[in-house]
């Protein structure tokens, strides 16, 4: 395997293309032997593979914020329509 | 003794609400569910003038509860192996890491409110395994190599922001 240096930003890509390679199809066999061996090329490649996979997790941990944000804002919403629906309700009673 | 709705609310809200803690929702989801045990009963009439209301009440909940965990697993599969994960996740991490975590999510929320609306949409149901990039990249119209850009762009962002906040 060639080691000549190759630049950060093309490292980045290739080890953000795996992990969405990756995500797109997480028991894909194939993908995980190619994440494997793209790691194992050089101490640089590992390095940028775990800044990835932190990055994977940390855009998983905000993607999940983001949506319980708005599912929250609505729900307000939902929330003072169940007090209406009881109330209207107890009148009927 | 009838139980009508409103008074089975006063009476066991809580209650269920716990059992939904203990079912392992988090306090926002465990209270979002409780509500959601008198719509469903509202919806099906709103009759809760059964021989144990109370036991009817947790199975509903538990009905709920199921559903929602099984929508949750799908969202969001766990895409590396648990030895990726170890190697990540740092077993004891320190305050100072603690609050970088922190800083670091309000970072990403950022960037992910600034990012035009077709790449957000698309690093979202990409990320939270939603929709293959074939099916985001028809929604969008895009082609499907595209939206691989897209979603690589995002990152490519994220990985700038955090650099940025680090200098």
């Amino acid at each position: 395997m060639s080691s000549q240096p190759i630049d950060e930003e093309t490292l980045f890509r290739e080890a953000m293309d795996l992990v969405i390679r990756l995500q797109e199809d997480p028991h894909n066999a194939v993908a995980h032997s190619l994440v494997n061996s793209w790691r194992s090329r050089s101490a640089a490649h590992e390095q940028m593979w775990e800044e990835a996979s932190r990055l994977h997790v940390l855009a998983g941990k905000a993607v999940v914020s983001r949506r319980k944000l708005v599912s929250f804002q609505r729900s307000v919403v939902s929330r003072r329509k169940l007090m209406l629906a009881v109330r209207a309700l107890r009148r009927r009673q | 003794m009838k139980h009508f709705l409103h008074e089975a609310f006063e009476r066991y809200s809580e209650e269920l609400k716990s059992f939904l803690r203990r079912r392992g929702h988090d306090r926002e989801s465990a209270a979002d569910l409780a509500q959601d045990t008198f719509v469903r009963i509202l919806q099906a009439g709103g009759d809760l003038n059964v021989s144990n209301p109370q036991a009817y009440l947790h199975q509903v909940a538990r009905n709920l509860s199921i559903d929602t965990s099984r929508r949750e697993m799908r969202r969001c599969p766990l895409v590396f192996g648990a030895n990726d994960i170890v190697d990540i996740v740092d077993p004891a991490p320190s305050p100072e890491v603690i609050v970088s975590d922190r800083q670091q999510l309000r970072l990403a929320l950022d960037v992910l409110d600034k990012m035009p609306e077709r790449t957000r949409l698309a690093f979202e149901a990409h990320r939270l395994g939603e929709k293959t990039l074939v099916e985001i990249a028809e929604e969008l119209n895009l082609s499907t190599t595209r939206t691989w850009c897209l979603i690589r762009q995002g990152y490519e962002e994220l990985r700038y922001q955090l650099k940025e906040a680090e200098e």
